[in-house]
């Protein structure tokens, strides 16, 4: 009896194990634009602080334009030409840089990266702050130039046919279960009042 | 002597653990709803299977688990902290469907850092995902904080006895009002009102800054939601570094003090106790930690000369410190710049910070004010006596709504969780060090996950060793518990293995 | 919602002024909190210019 429990217990723990780790994905991530990429900034700061630096990512959720000037944030990551849902690999976090530019050149760019968007692939240059003084202490680049180096585009995510007979099945299963709960005549906001 | 437990406790366990995952269930209804909107079609079937998936199991159990018998105390803990479980194996599907998550282990992380308010994740290409999947994360850290189990006791227990003993088990044993239900509804009412104005206070900021209206409602929504649940999910990669704005921190730091503060607290002040906000034990013990910890740094890098003026230093310092010490985890600088710009003395003043953590019965980890407050005064009192006559009896009390005596109970309470949350952060420290991690590096992430505040230097990462995963799912889950549930349910397996019939 | 069709009073409009000022002692509390931090950092800027 113990033994045969143990051993259930066992396999239940192993099966937990394995369904855990054998879900991994992986693969070679995109090679990064950047000679001095956005990770590179990060860890050495003191080194570039004010010194001009070529940067290309792709243009992210929104340009907030404040007056004649505009922030936007490029990610030079592993996704920066291609998303998950069109089958990039997974490589790791988002990473980039935000770009304090001028609104008119912001405006040039005609999409940024979101679930539906892969964003256009910018290349700027000007010079990186580890710690701007104009915009209280954050870690920029001051951008004078702005060129587009790969248009971006519509991101496909079609639903996976597979995925579909799942939801309708599983929906099926759990509709049936709550009519059978229902009929059994019990189910409901709680019998008992109390407290 | 520990009893085995009948099929009756495992009927009654089931039952309401059942209740809370098809709570879980509903709750998931909201982002599908949104991706219905948006028209995120892939996004849309994974919500379907993930609430089919709560709902089998939900209904199952509620099939097979039939008792009319109410829960006991140690019922209500290993609800409490057993739903948690299943709310995060179940919760993580729509993360796993959506292809961001490298492993199942990765998007339970996420889970778990999101019910529990942490905010540490390790989603990959979060600027990518939808704004369904992003409505989940940040709806799910808005729910843990209120306590998903104050959510389904507000909608699905209708007041049973019971539901008070799961509520004190998932680590809130304030009542505002006489009953259980009014206190959740209480707790609703503050919540809600805040979620109004802090939403509308940052989405007219996001407008001014240039932002889409339905993207600056959307990042006001979420980063409201990150931020009153001391949670520290935003909706970029960049987190709230995104808005490069001072109003927008300034609003985020009054809505993450306020979402710090003790719902209890937050009842008086309503209610008409204005003064109490500057006599509680937990604002003043906040306020005192804060300040020296803001300090530290606020010196530190002034002296290393890191920021260029003031203002920045004022604006960077104070954000990342009251972010830490309230258990949030946004932040205004990249996770490295920890390490690359602030220093040593910089990660060891917000790990401190985040090992207080902010207050009790509020959506905030760590150790919390109150037992601050309650050690200093337990301490102060036995100086008093060693330098009284002996004959002298020397009481003491504190401020927390009224005046409580102070006596060796409460003292030895405060102590215990005290002392298990620091094994806690050293056994963090210690596996982070021993995988090869710089040692206050491991020590500020390890505090990080336990306190439920979700700053990271870059220890965290879809990269780390799973068993490092492993610990932190569990300190976060343990953290946030306070402790004694998880003994509960440990205790609970124990004896269903070894204990006595 | 369901809390506030059977009110128990709670969410009653009598409250709401009362409601309020809770909300602006709160915020005030906590921008005093952000003044003092201010001053730390135009004080630690003054000593290590």
């Amino acid at each position: 009896m113990t033994r045969a429990r143990r051993i259930v217990v066992w396999a239940v723990l192993l099966g937990i194990a394995v369904v855990l780790s054998g879900c991994e994905r992986q693969g070679t991530p995109q090679a990064n634009p950047n000679k001095a990429s956005s990770a590179v900034l990060v860890e050495s700061p003191k080194e570039y602080d004010g010194t001009t630096v070529t940067f290309t990512g792709e243009a992210i959720g929104e340009a907030m334009v404040r007056d004649d000037k505009a922030w936007i944030h490029l990610n030079d990551d592993a996704y920066y030409l291609k998303n998950v849902e069109e089958g990039a690999h997974l490589g790791g976090y988002n990473s980039g840089m935000a770009v304090w530019i001028d609104a008119s050149l912001a405006k040039r760019i005609q999409f940024f990266g979101d679930y539906k968007h892969e964003g256009d692939v910018v290349k700027i240059s000007g010079t990186f702050n580890a710690a701007c003084a104009e915009h209280g202490g954050d870690m920029d680049i001051h951008a004078t130039s702005l060129e587009i180096v790969k248009p971006g585009r519509d991101a496909q995510d079609p639903v996976r046919s597979w995925k579909l007979l799942w939801a309708l099945a599983l929906a099926l299963v759990a509709a049936v279960l709550y009519v059978l709960n229902r009929n059994w005549g019990k189910w409901g906001p709680d019998v008992q009042q109390g407290s | 002597m520990i009893l085995r437990p009948r099929k009756e406790d495992h009927l009654v366990i089931g039952r309401y653990t059942g209740k809370v995952i098809i709570g879980v269930g509903l709750l998931m209804v909201i982002p599908l709803i949104t991706s219905i909107v948006f028209q995120e079609w892939d996004t849309v079937v994974d919500f379907v299977i993930s609430i089919s998936a709560c709902f089998i199991f939900g209904f199952g159990t509620q099939l097979v688990c039939r008792t009319e018998r109410d829960l006991n105390w140690s019922h209500g803990l290993v609800v409490a902290s057993g739903s948690w479980i299943v709310a995060t194996i179940l919760g993580a599907l729509p993360h796993w469907l959506s292809g961001h998550e490298g492993t199942y282990l990765d998007a339970m992380f996420d889970l778990m850092s999101g019910y529990t308010t942490t905010g540490l994740y390790l989603l990959q290409d979060l600027d990518h995902i939808s704004y369904g999947l992003n409505m989940w994360r940040h709806l799910l850290t808005y729910a843990g904080g209120q306590g998903i189990v104050v959510i389904a006791l507000t909608f699905l227990f209708k007041g049973t006895a019971g539901a008070y003993k799961v509520y004190v088990g998932e680590g809130k044993d304030e009542r505002l009002l006489p009953n259980v239900v009014q206190t959740a509804r209480a707790i609703w009412l503050v919540s809600l009102t805040w979620l109004v104005v802090g939403t509308i206070a940052l989405f007219a900021t996001g407008l001014a800054l240039g932002q889409e209206p339905v993207r600056a409602f959307l990042h006001g929504l979420w980063v409201f939601m990150g931020a009153w649940s001391t949670g520290g999910f935003a909706p970029q990669s960049y987190n709230t570094f995104w808005f490069h704005s001072l109003t927008y921190e300034t609003i985020c730091i009054v809505i993450m003090i306020a979402g710090s503060l003790n719902f209890a607290l937050h009842w008086a002040v309503w209610t008409g106790k204005r003064k109490e906000i500057v006599k509680n034990v937990e604002t003043i013990s906040f306020a005192i930690t804060l300040s020296l910890t803001t300090m530290i740094a606020t010196f530190w890098l002034a002296k290393s000369g890191v920021y260029p003026d003031a203002m920045s230093l004022f604006r960077k310092v104070f954000y990342q410190l009251a972010s830490g010490h309230t258990t949030t985890g946004f932040s205004t600088i990249y996770s490295r710049a920890f390490v690359t710009q602030w220093g040593p003395i910089g990660l060891i003043a917000t790990t401190i910070a985040m090992a207080i953590g902010a207050s009790a019965a509020s959506t905030a980890g760590g150790i919390k004010g109150i037992r601050m407050g309650v050690m200093f005064k337990a301490l102060m009192q036995d100086v008093r006596t060693a330098i009284s006559p002996e004959s002298a009896v020397v009481r003491s009390k504190y401020h927390h709504i009224r005046d409580v005596a102070l006596d060796d109970g409460i003292v030895r309470t405060a102590m215990t969780i005290t002392i298990a949350y620091i094994g806690l952060y050293a056994l963090n420290a210690v596996v982070g060090t021993l995988y090869g991690y710089d040692f206050v590096q491991a020590a500020f992430e390890g505090v990080s996950a336990a306190s439920n505040t979700g700053l990271s230097c870059g220890v965290t990462s879809p990269t780390m060793p799973a068993l490092m995963k492993l610990l932190y799912i569990a300190a976060m889950w343990m953290g946030r518990l306070e402790f004694m549930s998880v003994f509960a349910l440990i205790g609970y397996a124990v004896a269903i293995v070894r204990g006595r019939k | 919602m369901a809390e506030k069709r059977r009110s128990t009073g709670i969410t009653h409009s009598t409250h709401w002024p009362n409601y309020v000022g809770g909300i602006l002692t709160e915020t005030g509390f906590i921008l005093s909190l952000t003044a003092l931090a201010l001053l730390m950092a135009v004080i630690a800027k003054a000593i290590w210019r």
